[in-house]
């Protein structure tokens, strides 16, 4: 009980926060006004990247008992990023889980870690959109394009923010 | 122009690069007529405009009431590409003359590699292509159809390179140099390779191997020397311009570094200095402080008042601040650096070397410097303080780890020891006692028993609480 309060009264303290005082690069709301556990997020694509221009609609799922837990991010306009599931799913490591990685891959300290906001982690995914990390892709067909066929890569993605602005 | 009804409301809009207060009722307005009273604020015509909040874009046909949007706050302004057409033809054309091109050559590989990476060690590097440039603007570069026609005559490329003082000297130094440049298919092949980067880093990988495979027959390495001397040493400086600046710089930070260059024809094998490792001999008078370049004394409050537990509220006045601005801009910490004098600064920074590159990009640092900042005051309150319990320390300059991993590179730091804090605990944990208060823990007794056993941390502190809770 006690421990909802808290990530609720965290997660509409933040949010309170990003209306008064907006960061560059993202807006964000709630789906629904009763639920302080879903939020809406428009990321604007990055200026000077492939992503510029693009409009790029996420929800952002939080567990009960966050901060302890990382949330969940995942891209509703389609995406095509390595570091992006086919499904939307933003794969980035300070969204996982806290602990040691099980492959070895991340240590500790690039993990969740209860002092992350929604602005740390909305700036980490855009600093993702500039530069992806092709060294644990989460869309292997993006990756292998992004590597092998870059003006293939490019022409995607231009087109996915063409579509993204013309709501 | 604006509203005045009794429903109006003042919000903040932000477009690219400014900001500005609007004020409207959004219960009158639909977003369409919105946008249209905003495009002569903005200069953006309401076609191709944007408005984004709440993690939505607003559509034309609703009214501005429907997205709850409330005075104070912030609506971004967006402006879309409006020839959106034009770009993607252009974008078109250029794609398919690029994959044209890159078609053609992949046959060869597999038909003469083999005889190649023999014959031509250095192959895909000879004309140091592929070093430092960008293969998206090496490609568009080659695929212009001047370069291509020119590049086609073997001729011209021959006497282009020829006409290079050291690449002539060496040829003449090396015959077989000679016969491989006369050989028309060998320069074709190399710019196929050029235009090609798929081409080009296989040929590196197969170059890659082909040295490794060198290095382990008995003798290899010595012939892999040789060839180094004879070949790439005297290529990589034909293809540089001979810059004595560069040559200076160098020789000025080996002399920093304690670096001798080993003797003629030996192997070098002497560890690589560490730039960043502290220096005893004449440094000790000064302590190390990573900052003291940046500010002129006098700045840093360094008194017991934490600047970080009394300053959340109000950021902009905290010390960190100064330090983004002065790094942000390379020439105002260059010039501050500069006012410790040459040779002060030049012990504990490498900045005033000349023709030595600052850490390039100052927006880079900028960001890397925010970002630093936020996780420094978190850290600072949460796993910081888990680490020393007791000596829960004052002094801003803390040995936090990330923050020197920061900062090393503008200077040398070692700490200063921490102090001793003697302050009465709300004074001492008045900011995450102000956290616990918003999370709901409004009992400030239990609140600093629990910061206390847990050493000052938040996230322990409510653990502690809760079980003692329950």
């Amino acid at each position: 009980m006690t421990l909802q309060l808290q990530s609720a009264l965290l997660l509409r303290k933040q949010l309170k926060e990003l209306s008064k005082h907006p960061v560059e690069g993202f807006s964000a709301g709630l789906v629904d006004d009763e639920n302080v556990y879903e939020w809406e997020i428009m990321i604007l694509g990055p200026p000077e990247t492939l992503y510029e221009g693009g409009f790029f609609k996420a929800n952002m799922t939080f567990p009960k008992d966050y901060p302890l837990m990382p949330p969940s991010l995942r891209f509703v306009t389609e995406m095509w990023h390595p570091n992006v599931y086919p499904n939307g799913d933003v794969c980035i490591s300070i969204l996982h889980p806290p602990g040691e990685d099980r492959f070895g891959y991340e240590d500790a300290g690039e993990r969740w870690m209860p002092v992350h906001t929604v602005e740390t982690i909305l700036l980490s995914v855009i600093s993702m959109l500039s530069s992806p990390n092709d060294e644990s892709p989460a869309n292997i067909e993006a990756a292998k394009e992004w590597r092998e066929n870059y003006p293939a890569f490019k022409k995607r993605v231009q087109r996915l923010v063409r579509r993204s602005a013309e709501m | 122009m604006e509203d005045s009804s009794e429903h109006a409301v003042v919000v903040k809009f932000r477009s690219t690069g400014k900001d500005f207060n609007y004020n409207f009722d959004p219960a009158q307005l639909t977003v369409r007529q919105l946008k249209e009273r905003l495009t002569t604020k903005t200069s953006i015509p309401a076609d191709s405009m944007r408005l984004v909040y709440s993690g939505r874009v607003l559509k034309d046909e609703d009214t501005v009431e429907l997205y709850g949007v409330k005075a104070g706050h912030t609506i971004y302004v967006v402006k879309i590409a409006a020839n959106r057409a034009a770009e993607q033809a252009a974008n078109a054309s250029t794609t398919t003359t690029a994959t044209s091109t890159t078609a053609t050559p992949t046959t060869l590989p597999s038909t003469r590699g083999s005889n190649n990476v023999s014959g031509n060690p250095f192959g895909a590097n000879l004309f140091g292509f592929g070093s430092g440039l960008d293969p998206d603007v090496m490609r568009s570069v080659m695929n212009s159809p001047m370069l291509r026609h020119l590049l086609s005559n073997p001729e011209i490329v021959r006497s282009m390179m020829m006409q290079n003082p050291t690449m002539r000297q060496m040829i003449e130094r090396n015959p077989e140099i000679g016969h491989i440049i006369n050989d028309p298919s060998f320069i074709r092949q190399t710019m196929d390779m050029a235009r090609n980067p798929e081409l080009m880093r296989e040929m590196m990988r197969n170059n890659d191997r082909a040295l490794a495979n060198l290095e382990t027959i008995p003798g290899g390495f010595n012939h892999l020397r040789r060839m180094y001397h004879t070949l790439q040493e005297p290529l990589d400086s034909a293809g540089r311009n001979n810059d004595q600046l560069s040559e200076i710089a160098n020789q000025r930070l080996a002399q920093l570094l304690n670096v001798e260059s080993p003797p003629e024809g030996q192997i070098n094998s002497t560890p690589l200095p560490n730039p960043w490792a502290p220096r005893n001999n004449n440094l000790q008078t000064q302590v190390g402080n990573p900052f003291a370049n940046i500010f002129p004394v006098g700045v840093i409050p360094l008194s017991n008042q934490t600047p970080f537990l009394t300053s959340n509220s109000s950021r902009n006045q905290s010390p960190h601040s100064s330090i983004r601005s002065s790094t942000s801009s390379p020439s105002t910490s260059q010039s501050t650096n500069n006012t410790t004098g040459p040779g002060q600064s030049s012990n504990n920074s490498p900045f005033p070397i000349p023709g030595m590159p600052m850490p390039a990009d100052p927006d880079f640092i900028r960001r890397l410097q925010q970002t630093a900042e936020r996780l420094f005051s978190h850290q600072y309150t949460t796993s910081q303080q888990s680490q020393r319990p007791n000596s829960y320390s004052t002094s801003m300059f803390n040995p936090n780890p990330l923050l020197m991993t920061m900062q090393s590179p503008f200077g040398n730091a070692s700490p200063p020891a921490p102090q001793q804090n003697t302050d009465p605990p709300q004074t001492r944990f008045r900011d995450q006692l102000r956290r616990l208060e918003e999370m709901g823990f409004h009992d400030q007794a239990l609140n600093i028993r629990a910061l206390f056993a847990a050493g000052g941390d938040v996230t322990s502190a409510i653990d502690w609480l809760l079980q003692n809770l329950n």
